[in-house]
């Protein structure tokens, strides 16, 4: 495959949270290692709190590690804040969710477009104009918008200036958490299109935060199972959407509803049964033993490696046997 | 608004459309919690349940109506739920509203509503506040609260959007389970075709203010005859399948401004606009089970 443009190296982000006059600890991340590769889009699914944002923000910098280190093409990741951090700002974006609190509303978007441009230094006084417009028109916006202000746009309409501003300062990679959840239906289609479309003229990688697996199994090439924390299942997409061999990741697509009624009703539907454990108390062992249907002794006390099961597939599960 | 809605008794029926079609201004006139001074409905706008049009009701028996005939489940649980009481006492709130119980019988009433969304340890649950229940957890008790006076319909509105996929699919096969035990009808409020598939028989589409097509959940998915209909699911993505070319539907929905235009809603949008269209299309019967207001139904090839 292609070159590593960000490698991590057993990560864990600890939380401690004050409760009651009680700090509690919770570990968001737990022990987490992967690569991210030039110009693939690497989706990352898993529950409710299972730490995927946390891990998206590590990616960039915005979140303090507790233990391990990030590498951005064969540097360490500086902490954001720093003078360093800022210059790699620039390669490293982040899409947020919604649309309407990442804008400043006091600005049209034709400045908010333009100050990355200046701030970066990018091109020439005069050709910034031009730059703004050029960047609408590769989101597809009328070139008349760059006059608006934030509340002349629908949801959809925020999520392309939003997609525009990242892509103003030519990143090598940008986190988008969650940006279509708000969309409705046709809207996401479109940003998903858009984005599809614009990977294939630049080197850019994309990491895709989604609950929407249909989506996820859409536009990425990998994907990544979390729960609670820590790396259940990694590999092609592909490949764990038809054939996947973890417990929880079975669980996880048998629970997603397929949008053709007579093959989801024919289809074996074998529910997840309990919670979610309580992050601060989490089960020994593996983290899932509470909810498999495949638990066994070992389970309860050994925590599985990340094992390879196919040529582009790993498992942490100790039932998984490695062929 | 321009609506009928036909439910029938223990039928889960589906409104599906994307935001500002309507969809919960329906759901709102169903249960009457629109103020009657602003809203017009259409002279030909009727919601039926069982034969009896629910806009004609006399306005005093409309709070009997409200939970015992009809309850409702809204999109987020915990804004549904009061953070400052139990479950029990919300339950118990609820049901003392509708039903003249002694103490007892109404914690058993409760209970026994837990218990069949499968909340577990519900002795225990009841004393619990919903702060320290999960999203999911939030909106099974929601559903228990929308079943304990024992409603002929339960309109479900978005009731499963802030919850991640494997919190959903349980709502989704609990509240199934619990229309087809107890004869319940459900109108379920979505914009999620995938949710459409696992839940519904009947379905409606709706597109600025007015429902488009109503088929049953097959014909709606192999043969959809509205050309929005078969945009909406050529733009929906399976995670069954692999990579696809999505074919996105252009252009923007309108914003609604009141006023009801008099040409076919989807007109700016639509790739088969023919000059008929600036009329307004009749919504007709195209066969058993399937109807449709577009001037080409049945005459365009609508692939997905
Ligand atoms: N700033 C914080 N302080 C304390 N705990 C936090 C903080 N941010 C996240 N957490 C906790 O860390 C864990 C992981 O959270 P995270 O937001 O990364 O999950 P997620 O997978 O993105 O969830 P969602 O799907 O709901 O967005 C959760 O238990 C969460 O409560
Ligand atoms: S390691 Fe054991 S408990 Fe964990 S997923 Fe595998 S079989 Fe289940
Ligand atoms: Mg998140």
């Amino acid at each position: 495959m292609s070159e590593i443009i960000l490698d991590i190296k057993k990560i864990s982000v600890i939380f401690n949270k004050m409760f009651f006059g009680r700090s509690q600890t919770i570990k968001a991340i737990d022990n987490v290692s992967l690569q991210i590769f030039n110009s693939e889009t690497f989706g990352i699914v898993g529950e409710s709190g299972s730490g995927k944002s946390t891990l998206g923000n590590a990616m960039i910098g915005l979140q303090t590690l507790s233990s391990g280190e990030i590498f951005y093409k064969e540097i360490a990741l500086p902490l954001s804040g720093t003078k360093d951090w800022m210059r790699l700002r620039r390669q490293l974006q982040i899409i947020f969710q919604d649309p309407f609190t990442s804008l400043n509303p006091r600005r049209t978007i034709g400045q908010s477009l333009a100050e990355p441009i200046i701030t970066h230094n990018l091109c020439s006084k005069n050709d910034v104009t031009s730059k703004v417009l050029s960047l609408l028109d590769q989101v597809g916006l009328n070139s008349n918008m760059a006059e608006r202000y934030p509340n002349a746009f629908s949801g959809g309409q925020l999520q392309r200036i939003c997609i525009a501003r990242a892509l103003a300062v030519q990143p090598q990679l940008i986190i988008c958490d969650e940006i279509t959840s708000a969309l409705d239906v046709s809207t996401q289609a479109q940003i998903i299109s858009l984005l599809k479309d614009l990977k294939l003229n630049q080197d850019l990688s994309l990491v895709f935060i989604s609950h929407d697996l249909g989506l996820v199994r859409n536009i990425a090439d990998r994907i990544l199972v979390m729960y609670l924390g820590r790396i259940v299942e990694i590999g092609s997409s592909d490949i764990i959407f038809s054939d996947p061999k973890h417990p929880y990741t079975q669980a996880l697509i048998n629970a997603a509803p397929i949008p053709e009624p007579s093959r989801e009703a024919a289809r074996i539907k074998t529910p997840l049964f309990g919670e979610i454990p309580d992050p601060q108390n989490p089960p020994s062992g593996c983290f899932f033993r509470t909810r498999c249907n495949q638990v066994h002794d070992r389970c309860l006390i050994e925590t599985p490696a990340l094992k390879q099961v196919k040529k582009n597939q790993f498992v942490s599960c100790h039932h998984t046997e490695v062929h | 608004m321009h609506a009928s809605l036909n439910v029938k008794a223990g039928q889960r029926n589906g409104l599906i459309g994307e935001s500002g079609s309507g969809k919960s201004v329906m759901a709102r006139s169903i249960l009457k919690l629109d103020d009657h001074r602003t809203t017009i409905y259409g002279t030909n706008s009727c919601i039926e349940l069982d034969g009896t049009d629910i806009l004609k009701l006399p306005e005093k028996s409309i709070g009997k109506f409200r939970g015992e005939t009809v309850s409702m489940v809204f999109q987020n649980p915990m804004h549904s739920l009061n953070p400052s009481f139990t479950v029990g006492a919300q339950l118990r709130r609820v049901l003392m509203a509708h039903r003249n119980y002694s103490r007892s019988d109404s914690k058993i009433k409760i209970l026994s509503a837990l218990k069949s969304v499968d909340l577990p340890g519900v002795e225990e649950l009841i004393q619990r506040y919903p702060h320290e229940l999960s999203g999911g957890q939030c909106q099974r008790v929601m559903v228990a609260m929308a079943i304990l006076c024992e409603p002929k319909l339960i309109v479900a509105d978005e009731p499963t959007s802030a919850l991640d996929v494997t919190a959903q699919d349980k709502v989704l096969q609990i509240l199934k389970k619990l229309s087809v035990e107890n004869k319940i009808a459900v109108l379920m409020i979505t914009h999620d075709m995938g949710v459409v598939a696992q839940f519904c028989e009947i379905v409606n589409v709706m597109y600025g203010g007015r429902i488009i097509e109503t088929a049953d959940v097959k014909t709606l998915f192999t043969k959809p005859a509205h050309p929005y209909t078969a945009a909406l699911l050529a733009a929906t993505p399976d995670p069954s399948k692999p990579k696809k070319v999505f074919n996105s539907i252009p252009g923007l929905q309108e914003s609604r401004t009141g006023k009801m235009s008099s040409s076919c809603a989807f007109i700016k949008r639509c790739k088969f606009a023919q000059p008929i269209c600036s009329h307004a299309p009749e919504f007709r019967t195209l066969n058993d089970g399937q109807s449709v207001a577009c001037h080409f139904a049945g005459e365009l090839s609508l692939s997905k």
